[in-house]
């Protein structure tokens, strides 16, 4: 009886991981085939996903990128974030139109304006006695559903107006309803139509900040920035006949939901400046909520998203941009940035502390740094905790908020 | 080898649209994109090795004297041919565009403590060609190694790229991908549309990724 009992386990044992083998694999086969069968519903007619090493695989053809992304948000939404890879590769897929071959096509037909990623600008005269340009940001009201800050962001640029324009700087402002996303970049490269090479561009923003994607790097808030689903054309544009389907689109859609028009250091600034042929010394300072992570796709994920000032954090972005950058944010990537009255006015917290102490310190960005980072954790800990003993519920930090140094290379100019 | 042949044909491909708007024409060279190609060469291969494995067992029929059998054989062995063929013509594409994380860490005595690798391998015009007209492709190949800590991150590869023309900047742009972690390569077809600017045109274009940034030109004229 034993043995027959013996045996029974040993078989059991045998076939369960069969079974449960046999199960993921065809609930594998169940989730591609309606992945496949929602890219035909939305009309991506030539993509497909297969398995390939326990990860679902985009393959087949792709009009653009966009569809690309569509197909893999989809495949998301249906499968899970882990399952899918994002890989584009060549062997397997085909992306029938890039668009760099887009932009090179027409640039050389003479319409480079037909380019859908344009790096947009003018080489224009220089200016030889005008060698350091600012463009300072403060957004207090929005045209969307965005909450308020009133006058703060406003105070806070006026405020380093006014340092900057002790140091020489010609100062551009956009505020409020000027800070449209279109206005910014226009702003920027007529800057860098100024703007002469070896030269010097500040860039400043008071206002909210948020991921511009799911974990994605922080976005600039403007006055025009909106929370839409538009990252994915294909799957906006898309026509679901059946409830089913309908249902995967709005999941998928749903994590397109990006931040719309606004700005960021690394996808906006930083390539016009690259591509503006100049050598352009680049310091940016923002005080915005997660303003930490504002280098993101150059730093990765570090822990807690707060990146140390020693000089392996500036050799991990060394190579981003060629001249000198030097980043210094109000908070690391996971806090809030606070703002609070100082003598009757409201200020950013950090902008406050920050840019009434530089003159003192002869205009040079470290050492103000290093004396006050701990006043500006110090204070905003201590209005985090004001707040929230009355009741207010924030997600802001009881033990202050982290402003951070970045710079690229081991040796820069620190000086405004 | 094969991939290099295949490019090379981009370069004799053209479309007439002489008649139409250079835009127009240039959207019509778009949906003719020659990158299928890569894909066509599979198909190539079937029919080759559908030919030589039909060929091989219709021989052997005939060699041991059984007439009867031989197009039975023929047919067994176009079908063992063709899977042949597919076979070597996904080996021979993959080695050619993708050497696998594991080998090129192996290669490369890569450990995690060296972090993040990211280099241009090479990037070049395919095709042995440096003179194109309007109708034909300039084919581009880049290769890059690129190895992360962790082994299923993909790696983004953030692309800026400047135009000039005869030495004169014509236009600034961007594109990103994301490619697998290895040796890979990512291609480009760029469509010379009809109206293109006469002249010499250099391509410099900076890849990023992880923070590390790799710069390549490439050159190429086009005629009259």
């Amino acid at each position: 009886m034993k043995l027959i009992k013996s045996l029974f386990l040993l078989i059991l044992l045998t076939v369960i991981p069969c079974l449960a083998e046999d199960f993921e694999a065809s609930t594998n086969d169940s989730l591609i085939e309606k992945i496949n069968d929602a890219f035909q519903k939305v009309g991506i007619t030539k993509g497909y996903v297969q398995e390939e090493k326990g990860k679902i695989i985009l393959k087949g053809n792709y009009r653009n990128y966009d569809e690309f992304l569509s197909a893999y948000m989809i495949a998301q939404a249906i499968a899970g974030v882990n399952k899918v890879s994002p890989v584009y590769d060549v062997v397997k897929s085909n992306i029938v139109e890039r668009n760099l071959e887009v932009c090179v096509a027409y640039s050389m037909l003479g319409f480079p304006e037909k380019c859908p990623t344009p790096i947009s600008y003018a080489v224009g005269k220089e200016n030889k006695k005008q060698q350091k340009y600012a463009l300072l940001i403060g957004v207090g009201k929005f045209k969307y559903n965005i909450n308020p800050l009133g006058n703060a962001p406003i105070n806070d640029v006026n405020l380093v107006k006014g340092v900057l324009e002790k140091r020489g700087y010609k100062v551009y402002t956009l505020i409020n309803e000027e800070a449209t996303y279109e206005n910014v970049i226009k702003t920027i490269r007529k800057i860098l139509e100024e703007i002469p090479d070896g030269g010097t561009f500040f860039f400043y923003a008071s206002t909210h900040g948020a991921p511009k994607s799911p974990d994605g790097e922080t976005g600039i808030v403007l006055y025009d920035t909106s929370v839409e689903g538009r990252a994915c054309q294909t799957l906006k544009n898309a026509r679901v006949s059946d409830s089913y389907t309908r249902d995967i689109i709005i999941t998928a859609n749903r994590m397109c939901n990006f931040l719309v028009n606004s700005l960021t250091l690394t996808e906006d600034i930083i390539p016009m400046l690259t591509a503006s042929g100049k050598r352009i010394r680049f310091i940016a300072s923002l005080d915005v909520c997660y303003s930490g992570r504002a280098l993101k796709p150059y730093l990765g994920n570090l822990i807690d998203e707060v990146y140390a000032t020693d000089d392996k954090s500036a050799l991990r972005i060394s190579g981003v941009f060629p001249y000198e950058m030097i980043y210094i944010s109000s908070a690391s990537g996971n806090q809030l940035s606070l703002q609070a009255d100082f003598n009757g006015k409201e200020y950013g917290i950090f902008t406050y502390e920050y840019y009434t102490t530089i003159p003192q310190e002869g205009f040079d960005t470290y050492q103000t740094f290093e004396k006050v980072k701990n006043r500006v954790t110090e204070k905003s800990g201590n209005f985090c905790r004001a707040i929230q003993n009355r009741g207010i519920q924030s997600g802001c930090d009881a033990n202050g908020q982290r402003p951070l140094y970045i710079k690229n290379k081991e040796k820069v100019n620190s000086v405004l | 080898m094969r991939f290099g042949l295949v490019l090379s044909a981009f370069a004799f491909l053209s479309f007439s649209f002489a008649n139409d708007s250079a835009l127009q024409a240039c959207q019509g060279m778009f949906e003719n994109s020659p990158k299928k190609s890569v894909l066509m060469e599979t198909g190539q291969n079937v029919l080759t090795g559908m030919f030589i494995g039909g060929a091989i067992g219709f021989l052997s029929g005939l060699i041991e004297g059984k007439k009867d059998e031989a197009g039975e054989r023929a047919v067994l062995g176009a079908v063992a041919g063709a899977t042949a063929g597919i076979i070597y013509s996904i080996y021979k594409n993959e080695s050619k565009l993708h050497k696998s994380r594991d080998a090129l860490a192996k290669e490369l005595n890569y450990s995690p403590t060296y972090g993040n690798i990211f280099r241009i391998v090479y990037a070049k015009v395919e095709g042995n060609k440096s003179e194109f007209k309007a109708g034909e492709f300039v084919p581009i190949v880049i290769r890059f190694n690129a190895i992360k800590p962790n082994p299923e991150e993909p790696v983004e590869v953030f692309y800026t790229g400047k135009l000039y023309h005869n030495g004169k900047l014509v236009g600034t742009f961007y594109d990103r991908i994301y490619i697998p972690q290895g040796q890979s390569a990512d291609v480009f077809a760029i469509p010379v549309c009809n109206g293109a600017k006469v002249g010499e045109y250099t391509l410099e274009l900076t890849a990023t990724s992880s923070g590390i940034s790799d710069t390549i030109r490439l050159s190429w004229r086009i005629g009259g």
